[in-house]
């Protein structure tokens, strides 16, 4: 008699999912480990399944070198092989999007996307610095506001043609590059988020691709077929967190064939591909140094490849290379006066929210049983607002032990805060037995 | 009585009882059960008896997914949440005695930078 099927234990994963999730979590991402000859038999299998001439790959040291070779158009290629995105990227792109789910796949691909996003900045703000002193000469001779307007206009143009280069794009790149930089220039102008919109339409003109990103995808495609899963606690994150949101009995056996071969390039050390008509363009992983599931490091560079290119990130928030390797340069006249948010609260972080409040840097805001409420105004939306409290327990000494933690901002009083640090409200944070 | 412990970064809330299923405990050593390690000191958070340790998101819904550690069901007369580098070996915090019943046990948290990146909505 045939065994009776178990009914099935909703803390099991799926084999095949267990498999792939195992796979990305051994990845060891500090030291990793390049076989190009594994990642290039992977994207021809990842190609032979989409129906894809196979094509070879180009291995650059870096990102930086990655981003200027495909920039200069080699080959008179700048953008994507459109077949491959068709074939594969726009599937990609169909993917549900979930807003808590892209914030924690984030922080693993932090590193990825900030270095896109500093070489796509470097180009902005170029435009920006020659527009600017543009229009600055253009008001300091007196110039009528057209005027203004023209050499506002001029200086753009120019940083346009900067960003092309001397490449010889096809047509359709070109109009697709100008018509992305005009946008960004007319919300840029206008107060919108043009860097948003700037870096956007690069991305696209470009056609870069994570191998990260593509085969976590993949993973979690593959991957979650259980909507919840039980002791994820070991496991990253980042390989769980959009597991639940896919539908994943949509997904056929070709689709399987299809991204499969990603995750064996990404486990074999590819960082980033450009998949040109002719040839692959791929960049090695870097060494990458994760904690708390975010691309930090207090001492050194947290993202580096072996050519020496490196870039610095303080709590999954990329930073210039003197806050984490010159900390004394911050003081707490350079964080008032720092007009940049993000960096600024990574700037308190290194100093140390204690001695801003002892320097006389932070008001009391209030004060209750609970502790003390501080915080420290820089005149915008972006107030650094700490709670005091003080240890139950009484320390050798007799003494008891004070400690600072940073909450949001728009935190009122002491009991909230405190509360809001273990996630729940002040009504179920109360009458408290504390050691 | 109090329904809410705190011993430093670990926070004890009692709710109603539950009886835990076979699949969701967490198995410790010799009866020991670690709410969180002491990055640092060393120093850990811990029972040494008489409470078992499970994970239950379906009821831990209603607090952030990063904060909750599991629960816990502390069988009579009660047990002591004790910190250090082992049993009786005090650490930065005097040991907390929990009566019996179920909790949900959930660790403190800082908004800090990469918090406040995540909040913040896009905008240059």
């Amino acid at each position: 008699m045939p065994a009776k099927p178990n009914k099935r234990d909703p803390s099991m994963t799926d084999p095949g999912q267990e498999a792939v999730v195992e796979r990305l979590a051994r990845l060891d991402l500090q030291k990793p480990r390049v076989d190009q000859v594994m990642v290039e038999r992977a994207l021809e299998k990842h190609l032979s399944a989409l129906d894809l001439p196979d094509r070879p790959c180009r291995w650059m040291p870096d990102f930086g070198s990655t981003l200027q070779y495909v920039m200069e158009g080699f080959k008179n290629h700048s953008g994507g092989d459109v077949e491959w995105e068709a074939a594969f990227g726009n599937d990609m792109r169909t993917f549900p999007a979930n807003a808590d789910v892209l914030s924690k796949v984030r922080a693993l691909n932090g590193a990825c996307e900030a270095i896109v996003n500093v070489a796509i900045n470097r180009a902005w703000d170029r435009a920006k610095r020659s527009a600017r002193a543009a229009a600055q000469t253009a008001i300091r001779n007196g110039a009528l506001h057209s005027e203004v307007d023209a050499a506002l206009d001029a200086a753009w143009r120019r940083a346009r043609l900067w960003g092309l280069g001397r490449t010889a794009w096809f047509e359709s790149d070109v109009n697709e590059w100008n018509e992305a930089w005009d946008t960004a220039w007319s919300n840029a102008r206008s107060g919108q988020s043009g860097w948003a919109t700037f870096s956007e339409a690069v991305r696209n003109v470009l056609g870069i691709t994570g191998a990260r990103e593509a085969a976590r995808r993949a993973a979690y495609r593959i991957a979650s077929k259980t909507p919840e899963m039980e002791d994820t606690r070991d496991k990253p994150v980042f390989v769980f967190n959009a597991a639940a949101q896919v539908n994943l009995d949509q997904m056929s056996v070709s689709d399987v064939d299809i991204l499969l071969p990603i995750v064996d390039a990404l486990e074999a050390g590819l960082f980033l591909f450009w998949m040109l008509p002719d040839e692959v363009v791929c960049v090695p992983h870097p060494s990458i140094s994760i904690v708390d599931q975010r691309v930090h490091r207090p001492d050194g560079p947290a993202v580096a490849w072996e050519s020496g290119e490196c870039h610095w990130f303080w709590r999954g928030v990329w930073v210039p290379q003197w806050l984490i390797e010159a900390p004394s340069k911050i003081t707490s006249q350079s964080i008032m006066s720092e007009r940049n948010q993000e960096l600024r609260r990574c700037m308190i972080e290194r100093f140390g929210a204690e001695r801003l409040i002892r320097e006389g840097n932070a008001q009391l805001v209030s004060e209750d049983q609970y502790g003390r409420l501080w915080r420290c105004d820089f005149g915008d939306r972006d107030p650094y607002t700490i709670v005091e409290v003080r240890n139950a327990t009484i320390d050798p000494d007799g003494t008891h032990r004070t400690y600072f933690l940073s909450v949001p901002p728009a935190m009122n009083t002491a009991h909230e805060a405190v509360a809001w640090t273990y996630g729940l409200t002040p009504e179920q944070y109360h009458d408290v037995r504390r050691t | 009585m109090s329904r809410v412990f705190a011993q430093g970064d670990v926070l004890l809330v009692a709710v109603a009882d539950i009886e835990p299923k076979t699949f969701q405990v967490v198995k410790g050593v010799e009866d020991v059960v670690v709410l969180a390690e002491g990055e640092h000191t060393g120093h850990r958070h811990a029972f040494y008896g008489g409470v078992v340790l499970f994970r239950n998101e379906a009821l831990a819904r209603d607090y952030p997914a990063d904060l909750y550690v599991g629960h816990v069901k502390i069988s009579p007369p009660g047990a002591s949440l004790q910190h250090g580098p082992g049993p009786h070996a005090r650490g930065d915090h005097d040991s907390l005695e929990i009566p019996a019943g179920t909790y949900v046990v959930l660790r403190q948290r800082e908004y800090d930078a990469g918090e406040a990146e995540q909040a913040r909505p896009v905008y240059d």
